[in-house]
């Protein structure tokens, strides 16, 4: 695993989790996103948490390139949850109309582990 | 806390009605400014407990027109990306007539005329159900 991807990716459970880091901007975001889609087909993954906890803002733009992000993800086979969107986000994307489309988000990193287990008839 | 937020949070009571159930009625006028404090103190709620699902009880509310709608979908939209659904309770003949005249489209919302259908959608999806003591003996 290289560097960008050692600081932001652990597996659990067949699951990869993708905690997106606070500066997180559009050259990161291609470098990280060109280097997990391998990383996904090489460890043929259950499922892939992004967890958007150090996120504390978001611009609607990037907003969609980290959902589009998800979605290139899941046309991969694994199933993809995002998790701990801060509530000023939340209020921010909700007011910019940004639309989630049908990426299924859970409260917590918990959360989506069980609900993609749970799915996926593994126990943890 | 500061005499704003307080006064917000009398203005718009919300309480757990059950685990991962949030219940806010909202009473009187729906104006961008209260629809923007309705939806942080859902947000902020949600978060600090958890919930799964708020039911956002409308019955009271005094017209529902397409300003009114909007911010309604906005609240559900924000409260989904916290992994939160809200269900919308109260939804009068009239309010539904209007909502389709108005073309609003309230997408996968869950929306039911009494409270009574919002906790049983919820505890539907929670996997619980209530029944009757009579029925277990």
């Amino acid at each position: 695993m290289n560097s960008v991807l050692r600081e932001t990716v652990k597996q659990l459970h067949g699951c990869a989790i993708l905690t997106l880091p606070s500066d997180v901007d559009d050259e990161l975001l291609h470098s990280l996103s060109c280097q997990f889609y391998s990383y996904v087909i090489r460890e043929d993954l259950q499922g892939v948490v992004f967890d958007f906890s150090n996120l504390r803002t978001l611009d609607c733009r990037l907003a969609e390139a980290l959902f589009g992000f998800a979605k290139a993800v899941r046309t991969l086979g694994p199933q993809v949850e995002i998790c701990s969107i801060c509530p000023g986000v939340a209020s921010s994307l909700a007011l910019l109309d940004f639309d989630a489309g049908e990426i299924v988000i859970s409260r917590s990193l918990t959360a989506s582990l069980d609900a993609i287990h749970s799915r996926s008839g593994l126990e943890r | 806390m500061d005499i704003e937020k307080v006064e917000k949070s009398e203005k718009n009571p919300i309480t757990t009605l059950w685990d991962d159930i949030l219940f806010m009625p909202v009473i009187g006028l729906l104006d961008s400014k209260r629809a923007q404090d309705i939806m942080d103190i859902m947000l902020e709620e949600a978060d600090a407990t958890n919930a799964r699902y708020i039911i956002l009880d409308i019955k009271g509310v005094a017209a529902v027109d397409s300003a009114v709608a909007n911010h309604l979908v906005k609240i559900t939209k924000a409260t989904k990306l916290l992994g939160c659904e809200t269900i919308l309770s109260g939804i009068t003949p009239n309010v539904a007539q209007s909502l389709v005249h108005l073309g609003i489209d309230l997408g996968n919302l869950i929306t039911t005329a009494r409270v009574s259908g919002a906790l049983e959608a919820a505890f539907s999806r929670l996997g619980k159900t209530v029944v009757s003591v009579d029925a277990l003996k």
